[in-house]
């Protein structure tokens, strides 16, 4: 990997690398201001927070494979489903995009590195103490919080010291978000190579910049109530002690005002990185795109008026649900724009399916079950009986996992050969995504029907009518953690070490040109350690160089 | 490399969208310690009501007649 182990000798091919000496040993990792190093840096902790979660999510599903209390007694349970989202949510999806930024962003718009790179080290170091205090709380008193991801009040008041460390932790991941963004929205707005004008920017790049903006906005909000969380644990104030006054309902509004944008944090630029991809193996440019740039912003909006559908049940009027309800499903109207601008790009286009397309066409597939079930639970009646229950937690999980997860495996797949110089094999990268699409499904399709029976989430036990599909959920859990283990082991591992075919500069290009575009494309493979020093004179489409 | 134009002009945007994230984490709990949640007053209706009014006023409105 030219920016994880070596340049495997093809350095000197470049245009770009006359200065290509890349410090060496663990002082350019620890000192990183390279925005390559400090992605793969990214990647590798959003990996390895992917396997803590995924290993708390089978000790969950352990638990749940059959019914009675067998393997974890119910507090642990809550503490696992508590740690699980946090790290899956903050640990481990989150970083992975941000990873995603710092390697792609300045070589598709032909920067020579983010604009502020110590500042980048710091938001990419500021992650490792945080990880390390959100694991840590299960050996605090008390253990790790247990009250949901969404530390809801009176629950977040009432628990040991593991819940401060939770917040705190809260906080400097926050605050390396909202580094992390002013990072790239400053480098977008301002380190664009000449030509690259907006409306020519990769749609990789506009879903960043938007959900930057979407970070900047929402990110001081949570940290915001979490420091009311915490003066109400230690300093005596009642924001949402109800025992002093508060309002518990209160925190769930503004809970919910940073959560729900944060959902669209973690599937807008999987859009983008769908966008990328489906041009490239459809052979087209990608339709609409003037549309999808809107459509994206427009989600974005949206995503601020919509926070109170996660509350129907809290006692709103009848006002207030009806507001909520239109609005969120006003939604799908961009997010609709996306998918047909997606299936028109592919429409009559000269398709092939390498492993990049199948996470792609997957994704489409897989998150548009997630829309619809989103759809049906932003009906307030229908959201009121399914509320918390396994019904909620198939919906997100399609979402988050067939969406989020499944466009930074496309994104792997697609990238890699850039970042690493090596192709993956491609026989593995077809199993890997084979493997996980039949897992995730037989995981948590059953419980859409758990869930309109009324099975409630949160609980270490059940009654007796669940079982059948709480076995077939737990059996598809495992199998699709495998895959991933697979994954790491015979794909991620064998690239990292430079084992497998050398790339080509542009591997997903035919002889005759159709493929891929984009300027990442238009430097070698592995991509050199420096890039772009002087800003390259681009052609009419901002896609190809043609001097520097 | 960067001009020194170009790091200006970088700090300057930097500066500013930290300044709002700033503001907003600072305004929003300064708005909620000293100004408390909203209240609605005495006579509002539409829009202006829905996050305001409490649950029993609307639901159970048509019924009390």
């Amino acid at each position: 990997m030219s920016a994880v182990l070596d340049n495997h000798g093809h350095a000197d091919h470049g245009h770009d690398d006359h200065h290509d000496h890349a410090p060496t040993g663990w002082k350019r990792w620890v000192y990183a201001t390279n925005h390559k190093d400090i992605g793969t840096l990214y990647l590798l902790f959003a990996f390895t927070m992917l396997m803590i979660g995924g290993v708390l999510a089978l000790a969950i599903r352990a638990e749940l494979f059959q019914p009675g209390l067998q393997l974890i007694n119910p507090e642990l349970f809550n503490q696992f489903t508590t740690m699980h989202g946090i790290i899956m949510v903050f640990g481990a999806i989150m970083p992975a995009f941000v990873g995603f930024a710092n390697w792609m962003i300045p070589l598709q718009i032909g920067a020579a590195d983010m604009a502020f790179a110590r500042m980048n080290n710091f938001s990419f170091w500021l992650m490792i103490p945080a990880a390390l205090m959100v694991v840590s709380s299960f050996f605090l008193p008390g253990g790790a919080p247990a009250g949901g991801w969404t530390l809801y009040a009176p629950l977040s008041l009432q628990m040991g010291p593991g819940m401060d460390s939770g917040i705190f932790a809260l906080h400097i991941l926050g605050a390396s978000s909202i580094m992390g963004s002013i990072n790239i929205i400053v480098t977008i707005l301002n380190m664009r190579a000449p030509g690259m004008t907006l409306m020519k920017m990769p749609m990789f790049c506009w879903t960043w910049l938007i959900t930057a903006y979407l970070l900047i906005a929402v990110m001081p909000v949570l940290a915001g109530a979490i420091t009311m969380t915490l003066t109400d644990r230690h300093f005596g104030t009642s924001f949402f002690n109800p025992a002093g006054g508060g309002d518990p309902v209160m925190f769930q509004h503004i809970f919910w005002f940073f959560g729900h944008p944060e959902v669209y944090i973690m599937i807008l630029p999987a859009f983008g990185i769908v966008s990328q991809i489906i041009p490239a193996f459809a052979r087209k440019k990608l339709f609409g795109y003037a549309s999808m740039v809107y459509a994206t912003s427009s989600i974005a909006i949206l995503s601020f008026i919509v926070w109170a559908h996660h509350m129907f049940t809290t006692g709103m009027p009848v006002t207030g649900q009806l507001f909520f309800m239109y609005a969120t499903m006003l939604i799908a109207v961009p997010t609709g724009v996306k998918i047909f601008n997606w299936i028109a790009t592919m429409w009559k286009g000269e398709m092939t399916f390498e492993t990049p397309m199948l996470f792609a066409v997957g994704f489409i597939f897989v998150f548009t079950m997630g829309g619809f079930t989103g759809l049906i639970l932003s009906v307030a009646p229908i959201d009121t009986q399914v509320q918390d229950t396994y019904y909620v937690v198939a919906h997100f999980h399609y979402v988050l996992v067939a969406g989020s997860l499944y466009a930074l495996f496309a994104g792997y797949y697609y990238w890699s050969p850039k970042w690493t110089g090596v192709m993956y094999n491609e026989t593995r990268g077809k199993i890997h995504f084979w493997w996980s699409l039949i897992a995730f499904n037989v995981t948590f399709f059953p419980m859409h029907f758990l869930g309109l029976a009324g099975m409630p989430r949160r609980y270490a036990d059940y009654p007796m009518q669940f079982a059948d599909f709480n076995a077939i959920a737990s059996v598809g859990a495992f199998a699709f953690g495998f895959a991933q283990v697979y994954f790491f082991f015979f794909i991620i591992l064998p690239t990292m070490m430079g084992k497998g075919e050398p790339a080509k500069q542009n591997p997903w290009q035919d002889p005759d040109g159709k493929g891929a575009e984009g300027l990442e494309w238009e430097v070698p493979s592995p991509a050199p350690f420096h890039t772009f020093e002087t800003p390259p004179k681009l052609n009419k489409d901002a896609t190809k160089i043609l001097a520097h | 490399m960067l001009t020194s134009e170009q790091k200006k002009n970088n700090l300057r945007l930097g500066l500013i969208l930290g300044s709002i994230a700033l503001i907003f984490f600072v305004g929003f709990m300064v708005r909620l310690m000293f100004f408390g949640a909203a209240k609605p007053p005495a006579k509002m209706t539409g829009s202006a009501a829905i996050l305001s009014a409490p649950a029993a006023a609307t639901a159970t409105a048509p019924a009390a007649k």
